[in-house]
């Protein structure tokens, strides 16, 4: 049970407001206390996600950091908000352990950057928010997180309770309960005092009533739209038709959906259900053939995938269903990130996502049936957003029932049979691929993927400076010399796409963006400027490539530039169907 | 969710049918608990439970909260393997009587 760097996520009683029962006494702190870090010593517990209400959040946090744990706490909501409604009411000695957990945990993250309002919906958000990173931390450390609640049977079970987390949580193998009740009769003390039924009532009504609800929101456009003619925009529209056609017939339809021109909004009640669509969408529009409409160029969309609490209601001028509220705002922001052709999304959907695929693999599990995890959640970076909306953590969502992100700029039918590069669920990824800012400082971020990427493979060191190499010349050329006026071909931010994929016995690196077209085949040496970093990639740099790699090619394709590199290899373990 | 209720020797026998998960979790919880402030012992038989996540996990600790509180003794039977390893392996399986099958279990409330 204990083999080390266990993640552990709590769902923790808060101790009593003046006015509510006593479900969770100050006295039976100390006994509480043991119980906590007695189960973290047990689990082996290293890494903690959790909230920082009074009580049970706290105690886990000090426990944990105690035992020099890395604490990751999340709260529900504005935290000079949280600390009021929650913290201050249980008293000042709170609100400076309060202060003193942030400051000793590893990160305090807000789920939703408003006000509370009372609204439990923040609070159970928070919690699948928590859920969702602890998983997605399992996955990267290969050690799926436990739960542990402090949990008292007499507490109401509402959004956002201990009783609700567990509610939420699917796998009770992975599951601690620690009963207060059962505790406190340990401790001598006296039951709870009855709960007031009215009070009850009341809350129970207004977690009915709450104005909010989670939900994934999605925001899309063209893009590079302005450069459709006018004659061809009734083109693109039919192009779209027989897009949504293929969409019905393979994912649900969103709660809402909503569009302008060439901008897409939709929302749904689950992330799956929202990743479906876009993919769905996705698919369509690099499937079908736009000569077949007119189009001389196929149009592509930028998806951003979001999730969070949101304001639902009527929109008072269309008379229309309609999500609004900071995450929709955010959403929309996320958008300009999105490249061409993929499914970006934030950490808060794919928190989600993660969470709900868990959820269907549980129940594989216990029915004795097979489950592959249709999504896989690749971690991009940290972006900032436009407007003073901060930064996020961004990835991509890939598809595994269409996994075509090579093969996303040809037109016409299906690929190529990928027999020799289907991807084993059990063994390593044999495909990795990675968005850059066009910036120098991301070379080093490339250098250590693929160095993992082909540890992962066990391709051997000089494998390593081989493609590290390589890609280190075209890198650079292409970061100093493809983005003269700061913007890629179509007007789009700078981008940089660097794929690796292993089949058989070869290493294919694949480098595409939008930049000047060149070849770094036929470049001749640029000037030399005094700047002695520079790296020439006429001459002497195309020669390293060749050096180190076994083949070249160049292409250009939709205004993107695409570098294929190959290279022999003869990884440690080969499955009998290579090549 | 379909919860079938039947009495064998004088004991109350409960059978869900299908999963008890965060969408059903309320219903078997409303069906069983008020069966703690009869007289008669409680067996739930499992066999028809293809699923049991977290949620199912509250109801029974509360229905066992309730059975020492109230004298009115619950007995678990039926689970599928892959369900009792997962009730072995968490420790769950140390608070409730868990027995084979449904006879097991009537027999061991009346004996």
């Amino acid at each position: 049970m204990s083999d080390g760097a266990a993640i552990v996520l709590c769902a923790g009683q808060r101790v009593d407001r003046g006015h509510r029962a006593d479900f969770f006494p100050e006295a039976l702190e100390p006994v509480v206390r043991r119980a906590v870090r007695a189960r973290l010593i047990e689990l082996g517990a290293v890494i903690g996600y959790a909230s920082a209400a009074p009580g049970g959040d706290i105690l886990f946090g000090e426990a944990l950091v105690a035992l020099g744990g890395e604490l990751n706490l999340y709260l529900p909501c504005d935290r000079a908000d949280f600390v009021a409604q929650y913290v201050a009411p249980a008293g000042e000695a709170w609100v400076a352990r309060f202060e003193r957990l942030c400051a000793r945990a590893a990160r305090v993250t807000i789920s939703c950057e408003e006000n509370l309002l009372g609204d439990a919906t923040l609070v159970r958000f928070n919690n699948q928010m928590l859920q969702g990173m602890a998983r997605l931390r399992g996955e990267a450390l290969d050690r799926p997180p436990h739960l542990m609640v402090l949990w008292s049977a007499m507490a109401p079970p509402e959004p956002g309770s201990p009783a609700d987390f567990m509610d939420q949580w699917p796998e009770l193998g992975r599951l601690s309960v620690i009963d207060l009740d059962d505790l406190r009769l340990e401790a001598g003390l006296a039951e709870p005092a009855p709960v007031d039924p009215d009070a009850l009532a009341l809350a129970e009504l207004d977690a009915e009533i709450s104005p909010r609800a989670v939900r994934a929101i999605l925001f899309a456009d063209i893009a590079a739209y302005t450069r459709f003619e006018d004659r061809a925009v009734p083109l693109l529209f039919d192009f779209l038709a027989e897009a949504q056609q293929r969409v019905e017939e393979r994912a649900a339809a969103p709660l809402l959906i909503n569009s302008w021109g060439d901008a897409v909004h939709a929302a749904a009640e689950t992330a799956h259900d929202l990743a479906d669509y876009a993919a769905a969408l996705t698919e369509a529009v690099a499937t079908i053939d736009p000569a077949a409409f007119g189009l001389d160029r196929r149009p592509r969309f930028r998806m951003a995938l979001h999730a969070g609490p949101v304001f639902v209601g009527l929109h008072p001028l269309t008379g229309r269903s309609m999500v609004f509220g900071h995450h929709v705002n955010r959403a929309a922001r996320i958008e300009p990130l999105a490249l061409p052709g993929a499914l970006c999304a934030s950490q808060h959907f794919v928190a989600l996502l993660k969470a709900e695929m868990d959820r269907r693999a549980d129940e594989a599990q216990l029915t004795g049936q097979v489950y592959a995890p249709r999504y896989r959640i690749v971690y991009l970076g940290r972006r900032d957003l436009p407007k003073s909306f901060g930064s996020e953590e961004v990835y991509r969502v890939v598809d595994g029932d269409w996994d075509r992100d090579w093969d996303r700029n040809r037109d016409g039918g299906p690929g190529e049979p990928e027999d020799a590069m289907a991807p084993s669920r059990m063994a390593p990824p044999d495909r990795m691929q990675l968005a850059l800012d066009a910036d120098l400082g991301e070379i080093a971020m490339v250098a250590a993927r693929v160095e993992a990427f082909c540890a992962v493979h066990d391709l051997g060191e000089a494998v390593v400076q081989a493609v590290t190499l390589a890609l280190d010349e075209l890198l650079t050329n292409t970061i100093t010399y493809g983005f003269p006026e700061g913007t890629g071909g179509g007007g789009e931010a700078p981008w940089i796409e660097v794929a690796l994929s292993l089949a058989g016995n070869v290493l294919t690196a694949r480098i595409r963006d939008p930049g000047l077209a060149f070849d770094p085949a036929e470049a001749p040496a640029p000037d030399l400027d005094s700047d002695v970093d520079d790296r020439p990639i006429g001459g002497l740099g195309v020669h390293l490539v060749r050096e180190m790699m076994d083949g070249l090619e160049y292409r250009r394709l939709d205004g993107v530039n695409e570098v294929t590199l190959t290279k022999r290899v003869r990884p440690a373990t080969t499955d009998g169907d290579s090549e | 969710m379909d919860i079938r209720e039947e009495e064998r020797d004088g004991v109350c026998v409960l059978t869900p049918v299908g999963r008890i998960d965060s969408n059903t979790a309320r219903e078997a919880e409303a069906a069983l608990l008020p069966k703690f402030d009869g007289s008669r012992p409680v067996v739930v038989d499992f066999t028809e439970l293809s699923y049991i996540s977290s949620a199912g996990l509250r109801v029974l600790l509360m229905a066992a909260k309730r059975s020492k509180a109230r004298g009115v003794p619950l007995a678990l039977a039926g689970m599928r393997p892959q369900v009792h390893d997962v009730f072995r392996v968490s420790g769950f399986a140390k608070l409730f009587a868990i027995h084979d099958d449904c006879t097991g279990a009537v027999g061991s409330l009346t004996a």
